[in-house]
């Protein structure tokens, strides 16, 4: 059966716009406390703009796959910027959420967008308008903390204040929970782009990883818990795979970002500054060769991975950055 | 509506559509007259006159409470606000205006309410909305191979240790480390930490536009001022530091390393102040230059926009001439252009121009000038600007520059009469009749004499010393007129101005004094202007006048 989806939508628009203006092909936005997303030249630092989020702190960012949109998940509503004009307001608000908004995240082919928050869900929100037909919700015991696509694009993993991690199928709607460490919040999920593991990371310090068996019918991966490891001595805020799968960060409120080799779990490098404070989100470069940190002490950093050396500083906001969004393109 | 039956709350709607609607303002004056009475009446009757019962009986206005401001009609509205005077458009009118401009900027934005699906997940109707993709075979493969060895940790650690290697062979390379390679090569702007204060790209934080004259360029490029936007929390040294910034993002010529010398981006406030500048760029000398600490808002008045950016150090390093004696064959002098020419050049330029004869064995070298450097070789292959000095003597290897420092300070003498005319300033107080001395530079070149007021703490703005320039072609004469026992001794400087001739008086050391009036003098000799001549043939008549008064005294007393 073929299914005509009418695509009068802004993505069909953005798609054209976006062969026309072309663009930057990296971007990287932070944003946090101040109320403002900074756009900055990830190469020079320089930011080259700042857009207003009125309202509200920021709490997680995410760059549509087009690279056309912006979205901001703040309190009660996640807000849409277009990346490549001047304006200094919203494009969209995505409203009639309770409380904090804490997780946004896309559908590789822009179809849909996924939250989580405070309320205790995880919502799907159909992106195109008039239409209703993506709309899920997924009801979970505590608020949520973290939200994240499984590369097949098909099951969502979402942790939250309990210490759960739901595994949810979407098309079976089957979903599946694990509980690493009672009463221990989980702060991040992360999987690797090849699909083969998992971490996640809580708010003791601990460190899970698990393989993955991919796409069992009828239901999420199978998961095989394979190490466990004390990553920081305080808060672990977020945790996240290289693009080439040979690397895991992990950002800590101890003030460090710890990198490690995923084939051992050795240390490969300790990111590390006076003044840096708690470090809330990282990215990596699309070479694994960079990572970029976002940092209470109101600046974000480029580093080396392999040395540790800081490359770029990118300092203007005057509070804490708490996300970051960064889209770089692999060349050859 | 709840808030539509109660009374209370219609009435002071009512009120207030109508004072808002009305500029002539008579039934603001009417009702808050109507309104006083009004609330005597209801204190009287014990709230009867509106009996909130025949509304409703279920109204909320009791339960609402409306408020003392409700009463009052509105927070908007004062009775007194601008009674008496002219009117202003009141405070309802301009929320109204903030109103419509949110409404205006929030009717750009499309707002999206979350709604539920309108019937229940059916994974048979919906589920190709959420399929799951393949992930890529080339990614899968080395994937498999992954889990298929995870279980063993030995096996697992060689294993990714292949990936590892496998992604070093492909050599992916990200834009970003493109991009980041690229601007290495290129080097990066050096003030780039004070990039941040750039208000175009602060979006809504409050920022201020500055023109920013530049002094430090040449003077046809000097009229047109840079314009930067700041942010308000920006430092006076914070606003230096952006300038440098942009001024070498913009890739602008002269780069600053010229007009200021090597500069450290972590210090070189030093090397620039910033002052506030008149309309064409000229600088204000009226004010001190900007505490670099102060925040710029300070200066927040609409009309102090312009500032004008000052190079402390030389703008031009001036040609510096280095002085090579030959041991009893005289001197030579060069000019060099930059202090960067190694001392083997030099040495080089002396042994040409003298057709010096270098032999095997026969090798030259410089030594410093001066009694304690004699015997001391330098490093030829050290730059001039390393030495801190600029006489030396050439000295054949193995001999000594013997005992010719006495002869050379003859030559010394000879040298700066004829040197005159270069450029030289001194520190000297200016003479004036009715106040205390100021101090001022003196500056004095072979074209002009220039005198400059120093700075000093807690000078009366009121006395400060004006700059003044006299062209050497005005000046008539130079000469010192007192000594004194302190050391001192006061000189005069004649000019002509207009048909008069006048004078300006300063006081310095003696040595000094007579250094300047010497130094004068030779220029006055050389240049021989018609000022000069004038003055020189009327001086010389007045002294014949005297002459032969005092002849015709003498010869009357004489004859007596």
């Amino acid at each position: 059966m073929m299914v005509v989806i009418r695509r009068e939508n802004i993505w069909t628009y953005r798609d054209t716009m976006s062969s026309a203006n072309g663009g930057d092909p990296v971007i990287l936005a932070t944003a946090g406390y101040d109320h403002r997303i900074r756009f900055w030249q990830a190469h020079s630092g320089i930011c080259h703009r700042t857009v207003q989020h009125p309202d509200s702190q920021v709490n997680a960012l995410d760059i549509t796959p087009d690279k056309q949109l912006i979205a901001a998940a703040g309190y009660q509503h996640i807000r849409m910027y277009d990346i490549n004009s001047s304006s200094p307001n919203a494009l969209i608000n995505y409203e009639g959420v309770q409380k904090n908004v804490t997780a946004v995240g896309f559908h590789e082919e822009g179809k849909w967008m996924f939250t989580g928050g405070e309320d205790h869900t995880a919502k799907i929100w159909d992106l195109r308008t008039r239409q209703l037909q993506c709309q899920r919700i997924f009801q979970v015991k505590a608020p949520v903390n973290c939200v994240t696509l499984h590369p097949n694009q098909g099951e969502l993993y979402v942790g939250d204040q309990s210490g759960s991690i739901h595994c949810w199928d979407l098309k079976t709607d089957v979903n599946e929970h694990l509980i690493p460490e009672q009463e221990a919040p989980i702060t991040s999920v992360s999987i690797d782009p090849m699909g083969t593991m998992m971490a996640a990371v809580n708010n003791k310090g601990m460190c899970y990883l698990w393989t993955m068996t991919a796409n069992r019918p009828g239901g999420p991966s199978k998961l095989h818990p394979k190490r466990k490891f004390q990553a920081h001595s305080r808060y672990v805020l977020k945790c996240l795979f290289s693009p080439d799968s040979t690397l895991l960060a992990t950002t800590s409120a101890d003030g460090t970002c710890r990198i490690w080799r995923t084939a051992d779990l050795t240390l490969c490098t300790e990111l590390k500054d006076k003044s840096q404070r708690w470090v809330w989100d990282c990215a990596f470069s699309g070479d694994s060769q960079y990572i970029i940190t976002a940092s209470s002490d109101n600046n974000a950093r480029l580093w080396s991975v392999n040395t540790g050396e800081i490359k770029r500083e990118y300092s203007g906001h005057e509070k804490a950055i708490v996300c970051l969004a960064f889209r770089d393109e692999v060349v050859s | 509506m709840a808030m539509m039956d109660n009374v209370d709350f219609l009435i002071s709607h009512i009120r207030n559509s109508f004072v808002t609607s009305d500029d002539t303002s008579m039934s603001e004056w009417v009702i808050t007259e109507c309104r006083i009475q009004d609330e005597f009446d209801t204190r009287r009757e014990g709230n009867h006159r509106y009996n909130h019962n025949n509304v409703g009986s279920r109204s909320d206005s009791n339960s609402d409470c409306p408020s003392d401001n409700e009463l009052k009609g509105s927070m908007d509205i004062h009775p007194d606000m601008d009674f008496g005077a002219h009117r202003r458009r009141s405070n309802t009118a301009q929320r109204l205006d903030e109103l419509k401009k949110e409404k205006r900027n929030q009717s750009k934005i499309k707002t999206i309410q979350w709604k539920d699906a309108p019937e229940t997940y059916k994974a048979e109707e919906k589920g190709h909305l959420f399929e799951k993709r393949d992930i890529p075979s080339v990614v899968q493969q080395s994937s498999i191979s992954d889990t298929a060895t995870t279980d063993e940790e030995e096996n697992d650690n060689v294993d990714a240790g292949k990936t590892v290697k496998n992604s070093k062979l492909t050599k992916l390379v990200s834009t970003l480390s493109k991009q980041l390679e690229e601007l290495e090569t290129q080097g990066s702007n050096p003030f780039f930490k004070y990039a941040k204060f750039d208000g175009r790209t602060a979006g809504g934080q409050s920022t201020r536009k500055l023109e920013i004259f530049l002094a430090f360029l040449p003077p046809d490029q000097r009229a047109y001022p840079m314009t930067i936007v700041v942010t308000a929390n920006a430092r006076a040294q914070e606003v230096v530091g952006l300038v440098c910034w942009q001024y070498t993002e913009e890739g602008r010529k002269p780069d600053l390393q010229t007009v200021a010398g090597q500069i450290d981006p972590n210090d070189f406030l030093n090397k620039f102040s910033l002052h506030m500048a008149e309309d064409n760029g000229e600088i204000d000398t009226d004010f001190p230059p900007i505490v670099p600490t102060d925040l710029v808002s300070k200066y927040g008045l609409p009309g102090f926009t312009k500032f004008a950016l000052v190079a402390n150090a030389p703008v031009q390093p001036k040609a510096v001439v280095v002085t090579i004696t030959v041991p009893n064959r005289g001197f030579n002098k060069f000019q060099v252009d930059s202090m960067t020419i190694t001392m083997r050049e030099l040495m080089d330029k002396v042994i040409k121009k003298r057709k010096m004869k270098v032999r095997q064995g026969l090798n030259y070298t410089l030594e410093k000038a001066g009694k304690s450097e004699a015997g001391k070789p330098i490093d030829l292959d050290n730059m001039l600007g390393s030495m801190n000095c600029l006489d030396f003597y050439i000295i054949r290897e193995n001999s000594s520059r013997g005992d010719i420092e006495s002869n050379v300070e003859e030559d010394q003498k000879m040298a700066e009469s004829l040197m005159s005319h270069q450029y030289k300033s001194f520190h000297v107080s200016m003479v004036h009749k009715l106040r205390t001395n100021t101090e001022v530079q003196l500056g004095i070149s072979g074209d002009k004499i220039e005198i400059d007021p120093l700075a000093v703490k807690g000078t009366a703005r009121l006395f400060r010393q004006k700059a003044m320039t006299y062209d050497a072609d005005s000046v008539a004469a130079c000469d010192i007129t007192e000594t004194r026992s302190s050391g001192k001794a006061v000189f005069r400087m004649t000019y002509l101005n207009g048909m008069d001739y006048k004078h300006h008086y300063f006081e310095a050391d003696q040595a000094v004094a007579q250094e300047i009036v010497e130094k004068v003098n030779n220029i006055l000799e050389l240049k021989f202007s018609q000022v000069r001549k004038e003055f020189v043939f009327t001086q010389e008549r007045k002294a014949l006048q005297k002459r032969d008064s005092i002849k015709r005294e003498s010869m009357k007393a004489s004859h007596h």
